[in-house]
């Protein structure tokens, strides 16, 4: 009994540790996470909002949203700042990556569409991911829509905890 | 159901809202395209059978045209001209003495006369003239102002679409004249007053010497204006795809922190490419007719073909893809299509 006790503490312990630090290693990740999307979003709405005429040409010459150009214009980067700020306020989070989620998912969504069935493809987006080809981001931003997932798994693991 | 199962479902779901977006999106768009298929275009029974296949040096750019059974193709490079016979042997790279500098190299034409070549440069703006067998060339600084078309119509006579120095317009007009003479003649009133540098208006500027007419095909747009060799408008035609709504639209925008004309709509090419041979001009259209299967359309290009003396409509064909691609540049001679696609040069036979 006393000899089992022993071994089933020696046998908790050592498992503790690596949770603790396994916990540690998930927030770090989530940190990341968040960090990237954040910083994808505050350039990528900079960028727009410096270039703005610029950008809301570029949206009016795309077959698929050239009705939208307008409106559209104004809430994608008012879009990108919120989800950047709900992701760095911590009681947000959850629905900041879910917004993220959904936003990166329909960039891509949007991006794969006009390559594949767009008569007219424009020019693609501007600041440093002027210089991706719309393929290199096509997968730019699948790599973010695994981000954003990942990001809302740990965070809900971390509710969870709690 | 556990917490990381909701949350499985409230992520597959965001992601497939957002594609459901899109996809409304794109289906919107895919149904103003098919807006754009009522009407009827009468297919011949012209076919092409492959004669010849080349793979494409990747300095060509157009297919200047035929002389002496050669085809002489324009390249990249304006002192450098590739010319073959119809298999695309005995191949000569003639080099000129035409600088190759960007500005010369931004947008220039390759011209063929009887005795020589002539080389234009839109942006210079300069003409180089070469005699046949020489590589020297006589260059001269006409006409004064940029251009983007040319063509020409006489030996050392040239019809021009720019900016006229003695008109004041922000538009692009046909001009004629040569390096001799200067400008001689000027047009009346022909091209659209848009005051967009002629960028809506944009197109393919042809010469065709059966019928001693000029031609001017713009892109956008659903017609072609015929002019004589005095620049006086003979008629304008709208096309067999005269359905086609004009979506282009052109804006002065201060982008970049510079003004710049540019299409503020998506770009549709509607009559992406033309060229002219014995009295029939041949547009490469866009459009497909109601008639047309897709995939048929999908798979090849559409010729139209128009006489060029009265404008009628007089059918149209299909030049095929090739290893899945879409010809970018062609001219028809008298046997042949030689089509210039990303990866080949192939010379179709004309089978009727």
């Amino acid at each position: 009994m006393n000899r089992s006790t022993v071994v089933g503490q020696e046998s908790i312990r050592p498992k503790s540790k690596i949770s603790l630090r396994s916990l540690t290693s998930k927030a770090a990740i989530l940190e990341v996470c968040c960090f990237l999307i954040t910083l994808l979003f505050i350039y990528a709405a900079i960028s727009k909002l410096r270039d703005f005429s610029t950008f809301q040409l570029q949206l009016g010459q795309s077959p698929f949203i050239t009705d939208y150009a307008v409106p559209l214009s104004y809430m994608v980067p008012i879009g990108e700042i919120l989800l950047a700020l709900m992701l760095i306020y911590k009681p947000l989070r959850l629905i900041g990556l879910y917004g993220s989620l959904f936003t990166m998912a329909l960039f891509t969504a949007y991006i794969y569409s006009m390559l594949n069935f767009s008569y007219y493809v424009p020019c693609s987006c501007g600041g440093i991911l002027n210089s991706l080809s719309w393929e290199a981001h096509l997968w730019f931003n699948i790599g973010f829509v695994v981000i954003a997932l990942a990001g809302i798994f740990i965070q809900v693991h971390f509710k969870n905890k709690a | 159901m556990s917490i990381y199962s909701k949350h499985i479902v409230l992520s597959l779901s965001t992601i497939t809202i957002a594609v459901g977006v899109v996809a409304f999106l794109a289906n919107k768009s895919a149904g103003m395209m098919e807006e754009e298929t009522k009407f009827d275009r009468k297919m011949t029974n012209i076919n092409l059978i492959l004669s010849s296949v080349t793979p494409r040096s990747l300095m060509m750019t157009a297919v200047a045209g035929v002389k002496d059974n050669r085809l002489y193709f324009q390249t990249v490079y304006p002192n450098k001209v590739l010319v073959t016979d119809f298999d695309f042997k005995n191949h000569v790279e003639k080099t000129l003495n035409v600088p190759s500098d960007d500005t010369t190299a931004s947008m220039f034409t390759l011209l063929l006369k009887d005795n020589g070549l002539t080389i234009a440069a839109s942006n210079t703006p300069a003409l180089f003239a070469a005699d046949e067998g020489s590589a020297s060339t006589r260059m001269y600084h006409f006409p004064q102002r940029s251009f983007t078309r040319v063509v020409m119509i006489a030996p050392d006579s040239y019809v021009f679409r720019g900016r006229d120095t003695a008109v004041k317009t922000k538009d692009q007009t046909f001009f004629k004249g040569s390096p001799a003479a200067g400008i001689t003649g000027r047009e009346d009133n022909v091209s659209k007053k848009v005051g967009d540098y002629g960028m809506s208006t944009d197109g393919i500027l042809d010469y065709d010497k059966t019928s001693n007419l000029i031609v001017y095909v713009p892109f956008y747009g659903n017609q072609f204006i015929c002019l004589d060799t005095n620049l006086h408008k003979k008629y304008e035609v709208t096309t067999v795809n005269d359905k086609s709504k004009e979506i282009n639209s052109i804006g002065v925008t201060d982008a970049q922190g510079q003004k710049m004309v540019t299409n503020v709509g998506p770009k549709r090419l509607l009559n992406t490419y033309s060229n002219v041979h014995d009295g029939t001009l041949y547009i490469k259209s866009d459009a497909r007719s109601q008639l047309q299967p897709a995939a048929t359309f999908a798979n090849n290009s559409t010729i139209d073909m128009y006489d060029i003396a009265s404008g009628r409509y007089k059918g149209s064909f299909y030049i095929p893809d090739h290893q899945g691609e879409k010809p970018f540049s062609f001219r028809v001679t008298d046997q042949s299509v030689i089509a210039l696609y990303k990866s080949s040069a192939v010379n179709w036979h004309i089978n009727n």
